[in-house]
Parts: C-alpha cells; sequence; structure tokens
C-alpha cells in the first residue's frame, strides 16, 4: 500500500472517532467486502456472515478511539471480525478432531498442473465454504489469514497437532470438491 | 502453472474474496450507530414530559414540606439528628457526628480540581470563611466553662458548611 494511501486511510479514521458518519461509511466501503468474505468463510453462511459484518463493524465504530494506529486498520478490524465469528462458533460448539481416518483414505490429487488452469477463485471460495466446519475455520486461519499453528492453537484451545491434522483434512477434501468440479464441468 | 490448492491460494488470495455483503449491512450498521449515539431523549421524546412532570412533583412535594413543618432542608435533614448539646461530653459526640458527614463530603471533593472554576472557587471561599468562624468558636469552648449556646453556634456553622459544601459537590459532579 502507498504513503498515499496509509494518510488516506488515516484521514479517514481520524473523521470516524469523531463520529462522521460519511467517513464511517467510507471505511465499511473499504474493508467490508475482505471481512464479509472472511466472515463466510469462518462461518459458512451469508446470514450469519453478515450479522458477524453488522456487529463486528457496529464494535469496531463504538471503539475507534481506542485504535492508535500501532497497526493497519485492516489488521486491527480482522482482529475484531476473527473474534467475533470464533465467538459465534463457541457457541455452536465444534468439536476439532485430532485425526479423521477417513481422511487418510481419500486418493492423493494429481500432480499434474493443468487441473489448477480449470479452477476459478470462486469455486474456490465455495469449496471451503462448503468444508465441514472445524476444519474450515483452522484452514481458513491457516491458509488464508496467516494465522501459524501455535496461534490457531491457542485461539481455539486445541493442541498443535489437533491444527495440524484438520488443516491436512481440510486440503485434502478440498482437493476432492475441486477435482470433482473439475469432472463435472 | 500451480503446483498445489497453497499456490493457487496464495496467488490468487484477493480474488477469493468473490463475495459482497447485501446493502441492507450497511443500513443496519447505521441504526446501530444511531441508537448508540442519540440520547434517551431523542429515542423517547415523551420522557422529557414524564421528566418534566416527575420534576415538578418532587419540587412541589419538597416546598409543602418544607412549609408545613419548618423542617430543615434535605441536606441538613441527611445529617445525624444532634439534639443541642448540654455538656462538654455531648458536644463532643455532636462535633465528631458532623465531622464525620463533613469529611464524607471532602473526600468527594477531592476527586474533582477547582482551578479555573468560578462558581467552585467562590463557594470554596465561603467553606474557608465558615472554617475560621469555626476555629474562632472553638478556641471559646474549654471542658470547664461550657455553655450551651456556644454548642449551638457551632452547630449551626456546621450546617452551614454542610450546606455549602454539598453545593460545591452539587456542581462538580455537573
Amino acid at each position: 500500500m502507498s504513503t498515499t494511501n496509509l494518510n488516506i486511510h488515516t484521514d479517514i479514521i481520524e473523521a470516524c472517532k469523531a463520529g462522521d458518519r460519511q467517513a464511517q461509511f467510507r471505511l465499511y466501503q473499504l474493508y467490508s467486502r475482505a471481512m464479509y468474505n472472511l466472515c463466510a468463510r469462518m462461518l459458512g453462511d451469508r446470514t450469519t456472515a453478515e450479522d458477524a459484518l453488522q456487529e463486528s463493524f457496529v464494535s469496531a465504530f463504538s471503539k475507534i478511539h481506542t485504535f492508535e494506529g500501532r497497526s493497519s486498520f485492516g489488521a486491527w478490524i480482522k482482529r475484531i471480525v476473527i473474534n467475533k465469528c470464533l465467538s459465534i462458533l463457541n457457541k455452536r460448539k465444534i468439536f476439532y478432531q485430532e485425526i479423521d481416518e477417513r481422511v487418510m483414505e481419500l486418493p492423493e490429487e494429481s500432480s499434474n498442473p493443468y487441473h489448477w488452469a480449470e479452477i476459478t477463485p470462486a469455486q474456490v471460495h465455495q469449496a471451503i465454504k462448503e468444508l465441514p466446519e472445524g476444519c474450515r475455520v483452522i484452514f481458513t486461519l491457516y491458509q488464508l489469514e496467516g494465522y501459524d499453528h501455535q496461534e490457531i492453537s491457542d485461539i481455539l484451545q486445541v493442541s498443535v497437532s489437533t491444527s495440524k491434522s484438520q488443516y491436512h483434512r481440510a486440503k485434502k477434501l478440498l482437493k476432492g470438491k475441486l477435482r470433482s468440479e473439475i469432472k463435472t464441468h | 502453472m500451480y503446483q498445489n490448492i497453497e499456490e493457487y491460494i496464495q496467488s490468487q488470495r484477493q480474488q477469493l474474496d468473490v463475495e459482497v455483503p447485501g446493502d441492507a449491512v450497511w443500513d443496519k450498521i447505521d441504526q446501530s450507530l444511531d441508537r448508540k449515539t442519540k440520547s434517551l431523549w431523542e429515542r423517547y421524546p415523551l420522557l422529557k414530559v414524564a421528566a418534566a412532570i416527575l420534576l415538578f412533583a418532587v419540587g412541589l412535594a419538597v416546598v409543602v414540606n418544607n412549609m408545613g413543618s419548618g423542617k430543615k432542608s434535605d441536606i441538613v435533614a441527611d445529617i445525624p439528628s444532634v439534639s443541642l448539646p448540654i455538656d462538654m461530653d455531648q458536644w463532643k459526640q455532636a462535633e465528631a457526628n458532623y465531622e464525620s458527614r463533613i469529611e464524607s463530603l471532602m473526600q468527594q471533593m477531592q476527586q474533582v480540581s477547582i482551578a479555573g472554576d468560578a462558581e467552585a472557587m467562590k463557594l470554596n471561599e465561603e467553606i474557608e470563611q465558615i472554617n475560621l468562624e469555626l476555629d474562632k468558636q472553638r478556641a471559646l469552648i474549654h471542658a470547664d466553662n461550657y455553655q450551651p449556646s456556644q454548642g449551638k453556634r457551632m452547630l449551626e456553622l456546621y450546617e452551614q458548611k454542610i450546606i455549602i459544601m454539598q453545593k460545591m459537590v452539587d456542581h462538580l459532579e455537573q
């Protein structure tokens, strides 16, 4: 991101701190899409994802005066969004199993790189959303949001090995789903 | 070309954000922020009328109550009732009661700075004047020549002091 963009964001954030609704809307426009897709991948369905997005932004605007600019605004609001999603997921009482033997029986993906040219980002996004809840959350945090397994272990209160095994499970399931997508089309 | 799913995702990370939230989401955020920022008065206009009626009724009750019986003000009535001390022991007990009340008010006042606040400075001066008078009266009271009239004068000064201190607390709270 360029310095100019950073300055523009700082101005908007300062206006938001003063309660400027136009600035709040501008900030929402800048970050809502990325945050909504994060919610959708974490939670799996549109309605809950929109609710999480709404509550996250209300929460962010309510405590924006505490944002000191030590991190980027994107990182700050992402943390709020992830916390909101985790709070919703906690209510669902997901159980993260360490190993699912059935996953190990899935055939290995062909190493032929040709297949990937036929896959669209929309198909990958949809396939992630369709993963079982536990491994979907871990896959999203690790592969898309850049958390490592130790951090995921701390956040989700699971062991590092559970995080790793669920991640591998998600990866295999995802490959299977995408392979069938290619075959179908 | 990508060799695996990780490579694909890392390369296409931005393009994976394919969905857009519905327009209704911002409307709901807007409404929630409105609810948070609007005062109670703005949200419930009738509350103003109810508050005004309640205030009038309470005020009326206080006025009628004071007129009817010639009672002390609420602030003075809040002081533990002390009968006119007729000897030195009773006087000491009465003074301890007033000092306790004054100590409590002092604690409330000390939490806020009065620097630059003209009204608070004026009230503070009045308190200082009463303190001087209290010191003068206290010097006249001795165990061997205690006069109930001296105790009465002291109690009057204490009551005045408490009224002004309460005004100060109310003012600072605003």
